[in-house]
């Protein structure tokens, strides 16, 4: 067996929380490594962009997540209009 | 930290809001069942934390959010054993190592109750509104 990853849900309840619904939303998450948070909305979402300055999680992000604008890039580096997100998500990266 | 957040705010639109999650800086601990086998040795990763507490509680002072929400949580990573536990926490923390004594207490536990170890941090999550 490999390793489990919070088994529980309790991070998905606590998202689940704070955003009912990401239905319709423009979704930009901000370190997302290789996607463990962004499988929890991707399917739900109008759109996401997902970052990571580190290009091997960028890689695994796209190969589970194709539909997944992922950038290798820190928020910094990242080249996006002013308020054309919904939801931006700091996924244990602040 | 404050200046991620301030660009954050550049690019969600006045309706919309920010998600911070991150660990706490309470002790990762390793446990077996409910058993506490001890903390794990997390280096610089306890003021890491504390320091994206006070970087959102910096951004509230300067009124670019508002907290609009706020809870904690546990999160774990289970193994099935203390080396695989051991290399997750390797491979996948930015420092940090179960040391010798967290290690002997959660091979006792083990003894005298085989299940699956697990590592467990406390991790808070905020929605922030844009002001």
């Amino acid at each position: 067996m490999a390793l489990l990853e919070d088994p529980e849900h309790n991070e998905w309840r606590a998202l689940s929380r704070m955003v009912p619904s990401f239905a319709g939303l423009r979704v930009l998450e901000i370190g997302c490594g290789d996607g463990r948070v962004t499988g929890l909305y991707a399917n739900s979402a109008a759109s996401v962009i997902a970052i990571d300055p580190k290009t091997e999680s960028i890689d695994a992000l796209r190969a589970e997540w194709p539909a997944v604008d992922a950038r290798a890039v820190g928020i910094e580096g990242l080249d996006l209009p002013a308020h054309s997100i919904d939801v931006a998500i700091f996924s244990w990266s602040l | 930290m404050v200046d991620a957040l301030r660009r954050a705010r550049e690019l969600v639109d006045p309706t919309g809001c920010v998600i911070d999650l991150h660990p706490t800086s309470a002790a990762a601990l390793i446990l077996v069942g409910d058993a506490i086998g001890g903390p794990v040795d997390t280096g610089g990763a306890k003021g890491r934390h504390q320091a994206a507490t006070d970087a959102v509680a910096a951004a509230v002072r300067d009124r670019l959010f508002t907290v609009d929400d706020t809870t904690e949580f546990d999160f774990s990573v289970y193994g099935d054993t203390l080396d695989e536990l051991q290399q997750h926490i390797h491979d996948d923390w930015c420092e940090g190592h179960i040391g010798d004594a967290t290690l002997a207490k959660a091979q006792a536990l083990l003894r005298a109750a085989p299940g699956r170890p697990r590592v467990r941090e406390r991790v808070v999550i905020n929605r922030l509104l844009r002001l």
